[in-house]
């Protein structure tokens, strides 16, 4: 087991692993940008080094300052956390030439997923379902007009080396098609460095439904309860919930095991992620793998009693998965939301500000992961991620109850936050039905406002 | 009309004079490194001799609360809690350091060496001069030796760091007194006069 870890990353998540650490009885180091010299990560670890000014790109994306940290302080291993550097292959790269562990999977898989395209034809390969779409990337605009009036219309043109919803568009009709090629193309360069796009037919009213695999280097991989993310803003998630209310234990089952046969095809180690498209069929279609421990884990956390950042460090450090895919039990309903510091009357303008005070909820099936403390200052260097409220109840319903309960406890002074957002989807008609796809947000919240 | 100044208004007219250049030498011994300073002109002697304060007091260091020494490898690091806080800092006589101080700061991680190597003498010692661009120590990081340039120069105060010692981003290295900077170009502009 690794004598000490080095958070490569900060705020919650770097809390979240300082903590399942300190349970473990592992020194942690954190390391900190000027900005966030009084956070909290760097308060709660052993020892804290400064690693650069506020920008990410000269401090929790500087490789040789972040590595000499750990070389300095003598980490054995770093914990990468979601963002930044989790899945960025030459970090992993030099972390194995300079004999620390990346906890995380090997540097060739991370690369692997990290490419959507190869990705979908691992996929296909391995006889898990894909998205009917290109074998691989677009060479030429007329392969995108053969192929797209083959799979029929709607399309989507997504980057390659794109995800988490960034560099696609939706194409409705042949017309539109060319330009939405060539901007995805540029965007894709600007953004991700590389302009490959691949193409995919468009799912309609789609659910995001996601499972989580733990995997150990004897190749033994289960899968835990799904996760459904439907609710969506510009692609980015905002609320998770689990079980999910579209999938009977018939599908539970099918899903989990094409997402154990997706994460056998890559021999995938320590935790990860596969994230379905489900439709109004009950059809299901590979996404793409995130490589990564993720923003929304507490959820399965909570419904399943497994520690996600405990089972990564474990498996990281080449231990046997102790965990049989039978006993795994599901224990009631957990929903999570993301409090955010943007104003949702204002379409989500992040808000910059100080938290002058702020009462925390609390009570029975209440979990707060937050970084916050009285004075923090939002930065604008970051995420504006001010919380994740999640919660656990019996049922759907008492979740539900629960976290209306817990939302109107929050309060929060200096910053305006997505709480009554999340108020407004709780009290939705047909969100306590459980009817919800990525439409949500666009369909029901902001046509009633 | 121009009033004619009385003998009387004269002699205290340079009574305060003196009083004003006398000011001004305890200033500037006060926050120059100087023990004893003798000036004397036109028959008149005046003579500064600093105090010698505690030498127990003359600095203190900050140590960061750390139980870094459990758990650790076989040859123990040093780690960043013996690093120099210059706000807690006392210069000579138990007063606080002049303001006019300032400090070359480190934008690396790594392990800072006062020579490039074992066998060769520290780049810099207390008291030299140095100037911008001059190399001043060397940081190693990821098995690679960096040599660092001052962004600043003036007259080394303190070197911070022990040689050998990690240093963090921002950390003070070196304490400068900028102005023997500017000292050097007016005295060599003097003696070519």
């Amino acid at each position: 087991m690794f004598k000490k870890v080095l958070i490569a990353n900060r705020g919650e998540i770097a809390l979240r692993i300082i903590r399942a650490c300190r349970e473990m009885g592992i020194k942690t180091v954190a390391v900190h940008s000027e900005a966030d010299k009084d956070s909290l990560h760097t308060k709660f670890a052993d020892e804290s080094i400064c690693i650069g000014p506020g920008p990410s790109d000269e401090s929790y994306l500087n490789i040789p300052n972040i590595i000499s940290a750990a070389e300095i302080t003598g980490a054995d291993a770093i914990h990468p956390g979601y963002g930044f550097l989790a899945e960025n292959t030459y970090f992993a790269e030099v972390c194995e030439s300079c004999n620390i562990t990346f906890i995380g999977p090997s540097k060739e898989v991370i690369l692997k997923m990290g490419d959507k395209c190869k990705a979908r034809k691992a996929m296909e390969k391995a006889g898990v379902p894909i998205i009917p779409g290109s074998r691989g990337t677009i060479p030429k605009i007329d392969d995108a007009l053969k192929l797209a009036r083959k799979i029929k219309y709607p399309v989507v043109v997504k980057a390659s080396a794109g995800g988490g919803g960034k560099g696609m568009r939706i194409v409705q009709n042949e017309e539109a098609l060319k330009n939405a090629v060539m901007t995805c193309q540029s965007e894709a360069k600007a953004a991700f460095g590389s302009e490959e796009v691949y193409l995919e037919k468009y799912i309609p009213e789609p659910r995001h439904v996601e499972f989580q695999i733990l995997g150990d280097r004897k190749g033994n991989i289960i899968y835990l309860p799904e996760r459904d993310c439907s609710i969506q803003r510009r692609h980015q998630k905002l609320i998770e919930e689990s079980p999910s209310p579209a999938v009977n234990s018939k599908l539970r089952r099918k899903m989990g095991h094409a997402a154990v046969k997706a994460a056998k095809a890559v021999k995938y180690t320590t935790v990860g992620t596969i994230e379905f498209l489900l439709d109004k069929n009950g059809d299901f279609y590979f996404m793409e793998m995130n490589t990564r421990i993720q923003v929304e884990h507490p959820v399965t956390e909570l419904v399943c009693g497994v520690d996600l950042v405990k089972m990564q460090i474990r498996l990281a450090a080449g231990e046997k998965l102790n965990l049989e895919q039978d006993k795994i039990k599901i224990y009631g309903n957990a929903i999570e939301c993301r409090i955010n510091a943007e104003d949702p009357d204002k379409d989500f303008l992040p808000c910059a500000g100080t938290i002058s005070n702020y009462i925390l909820p609390g009570g029975p099936g209440v979990r707060i992961d937050t970084g916050i403390y009285p004075g923090y200052t939002i930065s604008p260097f970051y995420d504006s991620m001010i919380a994740k409220l999640i919660v656990i109840g019996n049922n759907r319903q008492e979740a539900i109850a629960r976290m209306e309960r817990a939302l109107g406890e929050f309060v929060l002074d200096g910053v305006k936050s997505t709480i009554p957002f999340h108020a407004k989807v709780m009290a939705d008609e047909s969100y306590r039905k459980g009817e919800v796809n990525t439409n949500f947000i666009q369909e029901r919240i902001f046509k009633q406002a | 009309m121009v009033k004619k100044k009385s003998k009387h208004h004269s002699n205290k007219k340079i009574e305060t004079k003196e009083l004003l250049q006398i000011k001004e030498f305890v200033n500037l011994i006060k926050d120059a490194d100087i023990m004893e300073l003798l000036w004397e002109k036109d028959g008149t002697k005046i003579s500064f001799k600093r105090g010698l304060g505690n030498p127990e007091e003359e600095k203190r260091l900050v140590n960061r609360e750390s139980d870094t020494s459990e758990g650790q490898s076989e040859t123990p690091q040093p780690g960043l809690e013996t690093k120099t806080d210059i706000s807690q800092m006392i210069g000579e006589e138990g007063r606080p350091l002049p303001e006019k101080y300032k400090t070359i700061k480190s934008s690396m991680v790594g392990t800072f060496y006062s020579s490039p190597a074992e066998d060769q003498p520290p780049l810099v010692k207390v008291k030299d001069i140095i100037k911008p661009g001059q190399k001043i120590c060397v940081i190693e990081a990821m098995k690679i030796m960096r040599e660092i340039s001052a962004d600043k120069g003036g007259r080394v105060v303190k070197i911070l760091v022990e040689n050998g010692h990690p240093v963090e981003y921002g950390q003070d290295m070196f304490l400068i007194d900028p102005y023997y900077e500017e000292e050097v170009p007016k005295v060599a502009r003097k003696r070519h006069k």
